[in-house]
């Protein structure tokens, strides 16, 4: 026990002394590779954000690229039409995505819809939005927004190089590990889990299953709302087809799962593994259409498959094993 | 005082009538048994007590307020609490946090969870096995852990679903003595549903029998023992009254 | 919206809805049986439609395409039940449905990297050729589709109601356990229903082929709606599922001729999330085969 303990304990400062000298590293990395570090955490924030609800609370939500979505439209056209800063656009996109993230639940919840009736409807609410969004030219169509880049500038939250972008994800990332991890040492955080194994077994003990489902899907489609907007200034383009897709909520799931539901850095290990894979396969064989989806698909499969609980803790298991001498 | 009321309860299932014009009550303190051959309804009846099922039927009464119709988890609030048939862990949880996510009905704080977590641990002497996953227990510890987890939740009445079932000798004898200890320390009011005769004729201060949805006999376990109606539904059952 | 605007439309979508009604019925039988929703289910639709193609590529009639793609997709079925589905039976909701997601991409994708992403036409003995009653005007293609659809979904529910494997499958559905205990071979009735799930789109496919474009994605247009049917009809009923079919192929005519634009697809899934908000349950709630 104590022996671990020290392990812990030597880990952590092994990783925090990592990230540090990761943060500063990024100052000297080619832009490239700055874009995936910012693709990772990206994908590891929303990822956590999807575990809240889909990992810790059980509820399969399909709809998370819907939330990426109305995130960055809102924002978007706050600036574009409104000249609102972004700084209130990121906040106001948190709070939409809630507000369809509730109304979402609420359909469902409320008549205890669970497991893939869920995650149907959610799939339906992420058509739904394409189709509005196409079409309507005051949402750009299918055509798409474009955000003109006006200066670096913080209060517009653009910046002429990668690295800041770098930056503020790294930053939402840190604070949603902290909410993270401030909701499972919490009530809801045991309330979710008990939801999450056994609904019938929680409303016994008191547990109103509809009122906590509702607050991970609104703590869940907020934050994620809000890494829509950052989204959308990091890549000043967004349209439908991108915005509103089915594989990116395949993806974000995919990432959490990949690295283990339910765990703190599950999202993350997932995130690191497989964005490199990513955008690899994507410059290796571009022109092979499908490839790339192709290989996501056969990797589900076979981590869902072989590693219920991820590859994070396939791998201590496997480690452990190793230690015990079999 | 009287607890728990219920007034010609029925439950149909799309034509099965599982539960007919059932009228009983428990007095605060007291240990009820609820007996029956298989399929008497006896589940059901908690089921619609505690709002796991819409009542057909009838008013069910707690602590002088009406809960036909209430949510379960609003009936656990107002302190009644039940264990299930087939245990029903949260199973991938630990012994300890399983009780620690009932003990946070009354208790906000992380902190005074956690005392009222070992509190109902070392009651059903689970206290040692609190780290183990809920997957590790053998079926006397999974029931004790089912009662210590609705203990957490700070009842004032137990509805427990055949928790003797399943158990050695010993285990039930510990079993009878945890409920008489709960009683008498706490006061929490009991109803059981049993089939271990043993047990409901030494807890019990009252015994409903149920056959076919039906109440066919109520009163002391001697009484129940002898009633005519009770011997001729038990015939060609397993188990052997009194 | 004239009068033989809106009879048109109306004889569209009722066709269109005995063609979603067929695709969500197979869905629904593996769904009932296996407890698992198939979300490749389209994807296998899209397969018998390669299938056809080829066939028509060698000059030989698509319709006898029937003639591989029925017992290729019968056979895909057992197998798949065999070694992806029934082992992972017991594990939770949302691993189940990941590996579903996983297997419905990976034959996405694999058409994608073979046919490329290109869309293709099959032409066969009726196209072209169209039936008028009053001002309607009505494809013959289509009506064939529709009513080779109507036979495979009556001869599924026949199958279900009046025949030994039907009792068996039922039987199944409603207790596993029960159903091993009076000696039906549980594992055999799971291949058997998945292999018939699929196979039926083997019968119809070849006769859609002619009505859509053959492409990768073709697969996720009908499995969408047939997910909206599967909701709307009361999760798991197959009544309500039959209904729901024909009132989904209504809202999808409906909505390309009133909706501007490209908005026209959302009307089927506003009349999802309407029932929803009255009727929560599904328009014909509660289960049962
Ligand atoms: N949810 C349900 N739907 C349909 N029928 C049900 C349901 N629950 C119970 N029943 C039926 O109601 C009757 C009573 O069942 P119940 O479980 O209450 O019996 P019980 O007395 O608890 O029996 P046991 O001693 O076997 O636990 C049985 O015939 C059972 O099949
Ligand atoms: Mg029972």
């Amino acid at each position: 026990m104590i022996e671990q303990t020290k392990q812990n304990n030597l880990i952590k400062t092994l990783l925090y002394i990592l990230t540090i000298i990761l943060v500063l590293a990024v100052l000297k990395l080619p832009s490239n590779i700055v874009h995936v570090l910012i693709l990772v955490f990206f994908y590891a924030y929303v990822s956590t954000a999807w575990d809240i609800l889909g990992g810790y609370a059980g509820q399969m939500s399909f709809g998370h690229s819907l939330f990426i979505g109305v995130g960055a439209y809102t924002s978007t056209l706050l600036l574009l039409r409104l000249g609102i800063t972004p700084w209130i656009g990121l906040f106001v996109s948190g709070l939409i995505a809630l507000v369809i993230g509730a109304f979402m639940g609420f359909l469902c919840f409320r008549s205890n819809i669970t497991g893939f009736y869920f995650a149907l409807v959610t799939i339906v609410f992420v058509e739904i939005s394409r189709y509005l969004s196409l079409g309507f030219e005051w949402t750009g169509a299918a055509k798409g927004l474009y955000i003109p880049y006006k200066g670096n500038n913080i209060s517009n939250l653009q910046f002429d190089s990668k690295y800041m972008y770098f930056y503020v994800i790294f930053a939402m990332y840190i604070g949603i590990l902290i909410l993270y991890k401030a909701i499972m040492k919490s009530k809801s955080g045991f309330y979710f889990l008990a939801i999450r194994e056994n609904e019938e077994a929680a409303e016994s003990i008191g547990i109103n299953t509809y009122k906590y489902k509702m607050l991970a899907t609104i703590i869940s489609s907020f934050l994620v709302g809000v890494a829509g907007s950052f989204w959308a200034q990091y890549i000043t383009f967004i349209d439908p087809y991108t915005m509103f897709d089915f594989m990116l909520s395949v993806q974000i799931i995919f990432f959490a799962v990949a690295g283990g539901r339910g765990t703190l850095f599950g999202p993350l290990v997932g995130a690191a593994l497989f964005v490199p894979l990513s955008e690899g396969l994507r410059t290796m064989m571009g022109r092979i259409a499908g490839i790339n989806i192709l290989v996501y698909g056969i990797i589900l499969i076979l981590i869902l498959r072989f590693m219920p609980d991820g590859i994070f803790v396939w791998v201590k298991d496997r480690l452990k094993n190793l230690s015990h001498g079999r | 005082m009287t607890l728990l009321t219920v007034e010609n309860m029925s439950k149909n299932f799309s034509g099965l009538k599982a539960v007919t014009d059932l009228s009983l009550t428990v007095e605060e303190g007291q240990i009820c048994g609820l007996i029956g051959p298989n399929g008497a309804g006896k589940t059901t009846t908690f089921n619609l007590i505690t709002g796991f099922l819409p009542v057909s039927a009838g008013k069910i009464f707690f602590d002088k307020t009406e809960i036909t119709g209430l949510e379960s988890h609003k009936i656990c609030d107002i302190g009644l609490t039940r264990t299930f048939q087939h245990a029903q862990p949260f199973r991938g949880l630990s012994v300890h946090d399983n009780v620690l996510t009932g003990s946070f009905l009354r208790n906000k704080k992380r902190k005074d969870a956690e005392k009222i977590t070992d509190d109902a641990l070392d009651m059903v002497k689970m206290y040692e096995k609190r780290n183990k996953l809920t997957k590790d227990l053998t079926i006397g510890e999974t029931k004790r852990l089912e009662i210590a987890r609705a203990l957490a939740t700070g009842p004032k009445m137990l509805l427990l679903d055949e928790v003797m079932a399943g158990l050695t000798l010993v285990e039930v004898d510990e079993i009878i003595q945890l409920i008489f200890e709960l009683r008498d320390s706490r006061g929490i009011t009991f109803m059981l549903i049993e089939h271990v005769m043993r047990a409901v004729m030494s807890l019990s201060d009252k015994v409903v029998v149920l056959q076919h949805g039906v109440k066919i006999a109520e009163g002391t376990p001697a009484e129940v023992a002898a009633n005519e109606k009770v011997i001729e539904a038990y015939l060609g059952e397993d188990e052997n009254i009194a | 919206m004239n009068l033989t605007l809106f009879g048109q439309t109306l004889v569209s979508g009722l066709l269109q809805g005995g063609i979603y009604a067929q695709i969500a019925m197979g869905l629904m039988l593996g769904l009932g049986v296996l407890g698992i929703i198939n979300f490749a289910h389209g994807e296998f639709l899209m397969i018998a439609m390669y299938v056809t193609l080829i066939v028509f590529r060698l000059d030989i009639n698509p319709y006898l395409a029937i003639f591989i793609s029925f017992p290729l997709l019968y056979f895909l079925g057992v197998i798949l039940a065999k070694y992806l589905i029934i082992p992972i039976l017991d594990r939770e909701t949302m691993a189940q449905f990941l590996i579903m997601i996983g297997l419905s991409l990976v034959l996405m994708n694999l058409a994608m990297i073979i046919f490329s992403p290109n869309f293709y036409t099959v032409k066969a003995a009726l196209t072209g050729k169209t039936l008028k009653i009053g001002e309607i005007i009505i494809g013959a293609n289509r009506l064939l589709g529709f009513a080779i659809s109507i036979l495979v979904t009556g001869a599924l529910l026949w199958m279900m109601q009046k025949t030994e494997l039907g009792r068996n499958i039922r039987a199944v559905s409603q207790n596993r356990y029960a159903a091993s205990l009076v000696g039906v071979n549980v594992k055999a009735i799971y291949q058997i229903a998945f292999g018939i799930s699929l196979a039926t789109l083997g019968i119809s496919g070849p006769f859609l082929t002619p009505i859509y474009y053959v492409s990768p994605n073709i697969g996720s247009f009908f499995i969408l709606f047939a997910f909206a049917i599967v909701i709307v009809g009361g999760m798991g009923n197959f009544k309500g599922a039959l209904v729901a079919s024909f009132l989904i192929g209504l809202a999808d005519a409906f909505g390309a001729v009133l909706l501007p634009g490209s908005t026209g697809p959302i009307l089927p899934f506003i009349f999802l999330i309407l029932t929803l908000l009255f009727k929560p349950k599904g328009l014909f709630g509660g289960s049962g085969i």
